[in-house]
């Protein structure tokens, strides 16, 4: 029978390392065109003056919120050493878009409640409708786990980027896509980069000899780091409002 | 904690009691076969250069995803009656698929039987991946889904009240990366090429099954949320594994009782395109010979009024968390 011979197989490993690379590539750069195409219609939005920066006057919501978003929220009680806390992840959000007054260029416009996508800053807080944290540590020590949720509120005197009946950003949103797309598109040319200098440290001549070892060890590790990296990417790129909320919740 | 049965089976389908003083179920020495000859292919072509061929190549890519196979059999039920000789065995299985076993407690028992992870999608959800051309999705697919699963059993190692857990996690990462590297360090390109590359095999494909066997299923339904492989030859050697549906709604089930309460229970209420007799067929039929993702169907609709017979889905998950605190 004939054998397996080094090169040929050093050959398939090559290829299954660009396979996936490529791949991995690919995925980033698909991402990048779906925000591309949210980004031109923000963009075109701007240009047409109906993506304005605005400053909230007043909401119509409860206790004065121009939106009220409500994350649901699971919480598991931390097992590993060290304080208690309760690790606390998002099991779905409501929405609530009250309108109210917006100011835009200083002038009030009344905005009727509707249905708009919300995007807040990552450091935005909120108001947890359960405080107790030793009852809370209790109900998440169980296998059901704790049932609270985070209300998180927008309201007079934010400062929102505001996109008629589309969009409430407490961030700008053009220059947001603009750098999730560069991110993208550098991780996608950086993932092929290391490809190939990985590749080319593994054909040194000698083939299979010291350099060419140590490629292949780099492109093994490159191999197993690439993959979650690029799920590490996707995930920092997507909508702000399609990122899950985890929180960890530490005994005051 | 106890908790009753999901399914109430009737005499004639309870599970058959085939003990053997090592064994739960004398079914599983096929299991134990298994992961013998794929351990010894491994080892044969590292250390026998005769044995570095085509066959042996091949041969240990086949073995190394039935190896995953019985990881996902043990994890669900622990093949031995001793539970030290269960961890040990979950550290062989983990040096065979380059990952530790034990990441299936959360993984796969816990959050994919559900579909869910207390609200979030499955972290292997077939709409992980979205590209046009369809033979993409699957060769894609593990790329996403397997660190989407590391990193939720890591957030899940947070909170386990398995006792040990952490400490058999650790103990797994160990000997499945520690031996792998030993076999590289000593003889780098033998290593890659004859050890690293079947495991990889087999642990990529194992993820890649999740995609096979749900994407264009109705994971809200209770028994149209699996495509099903019923081929008897190909359910002989995946010990079962091609019986989807029946193994996601009972999971304690051992793998040798599912193809009867698969004829049973789940054949009158599945739409008749999950259940495949043949799954090269339904490969070339999906990933090779069309170009995009065949269009959804709504399968749920032929459980319409007979969807009973099953414990609600929340105390299903109850159930899993604490058969994983017993393991």
């Amino acid at each position: 029978m004939h054998p397996l011979v080094y090169p040929a197989m050093g050959l398939f490993a090559l290829g299954v390392l660009w396979l996936n690379t490529l791949l991995i590539a690919a995925a980033a750069l698909l991402h990048r065109r779906e925000l591309g195409q949210h980004l031109r219609r923000l963009v075109e939005a701007r240009r047409a003056g109906r993506l304005v920066e605005a400053e909230v006057g007043a909401g119509s919501g409860p206790d004065g919120a121009f939106v009220t978003r409500t994350v649901r929220q699971r919480g598991r009680a931390v097992t590993t050493g060290g304080p208690d806390r309760i690790l606390l992840t998002e099991v779905s959000v409501e929405l609530a878009c009250h309108g109210g007054e917006l100011r835009i260029d200083g002038t009030p416009r009344r905005i009727e409640a509707g249905r708009w996508d919300v995007w807040l800053a990552p450091s935005a807080t909120g108001t947890r409708t359960r405080s107790d944290f030793d009852a809370c540590f209790a109900e998440a020590s169980t296998h059901k786990g704790l049932a609270t949720a985070l209300v998180q509120r927008v309201g007079a005197g934010a400062r929102v980027y505001w996109l008629e009946g589309e969009l409430l950003s407490a961030i700008d949103p053009v220059a947001t896509l603009e750098t999730r797309r560069a991110g993208l598109l550098a991780f996608a040319a950086v993932a092929i980069l290391l490809a190939g200098g990985v590749t080319a440290l593994a054909l040194v001549p000698p083939v299979f000899g010291t350099v060419s070892t140590i490629g292949g060890a780099l492109a093994l590790l490159f191999f197993v780091l690439v993959q979650p990296a690029g799920v590490r990417v996707r995930n920092w790129a997507q909508r702000p409002s399609a990122q899950p909320l985890v929180e960890l919740w530490q005994r005051p | 904690m106890s908790v009753a049965p999901s399914v109430a089976l009737a005499s004639s389908e309870a599970p058959s009691t085939n003990e053997t003083w090592l064994l739960h179920h004398r079914a599983d020495r096929r299991q134990l076969g298994i992961v013998f000859v794929y351990d010894a292919l491994l080892l044969a072509m590292y250390f026998v250069p005769a044995c570095r061929n085509p066959v042996f190549f091949l041969a240990a890519c086949w073995f190394s995803f039935l190896n995953a196979v019985v990881i996902h059999n043990h994890l669900h039920k622990g093949i031995f009656k001793s539970r030290a000789l269960n961890r040990l065995f979950r550290c062989v299985l983990s040096f065979g698929s380059m990952y530790p076993a034990s990441a299936n407690v959360a993984s796969h028992n816990i959050v994919h039987h559900h579909f869910d992870d207390d609200g979030q999608p499955d972290w292997a959800s077939p709409d992980q991946v979205g590209f046009r051309w369809n033979l993409l999705n699957l060769l894609h697919f593990p790329n996403v889904v397997g660190p989407s699963t590391f990193d939720g059993v890591s957030r899940w190692a947070m909170t386990t009240r398995q006792k040990d857990f952490r400490q058999q996690y650790l103990l797994e990462n160990v000997v499945a990366f520690g031996l792998t590297g030993l076999l590289l360090w000593n003889d780098f390109w033998t290593g890659l090429f004859f050890v690293v590359l079947p495991q990889l095999w087999g642990a990529r494909g194992i993820l890649r099954i999740n995609l096979i066997q749900h994407d264009g299923c109705d994971v809200r339904s209770e028994w149209n949320h699996s495509r099903n492989f019923v081929g008897d030859g190909f359910n002989w050697v995946m010990c079962n594994n091609g019986y989807h549906t029946i193994h996601h709604n009972i999971a304690g089930l051992h793998w040798a009782d599912l193809a009867a309460l698969h004829r049973a229970k789940v054949a009158p209420r599945i739409d008749p395109s999950l259940d495949e007799p043949s799954m090269v067929r339904y490969l070339w039929r999906t990933y090779f010979a069309r170009f995009a993702p065949p269009p959804r169907q709504d399968v749920a609709r032929a459980e319409a009024g007979r969807s009973g017979g099953l414990a609600p889905r929340e105390y299903r998950k109850l159930e899993a968390a604490v058969a994983s605190l017993a393991e």
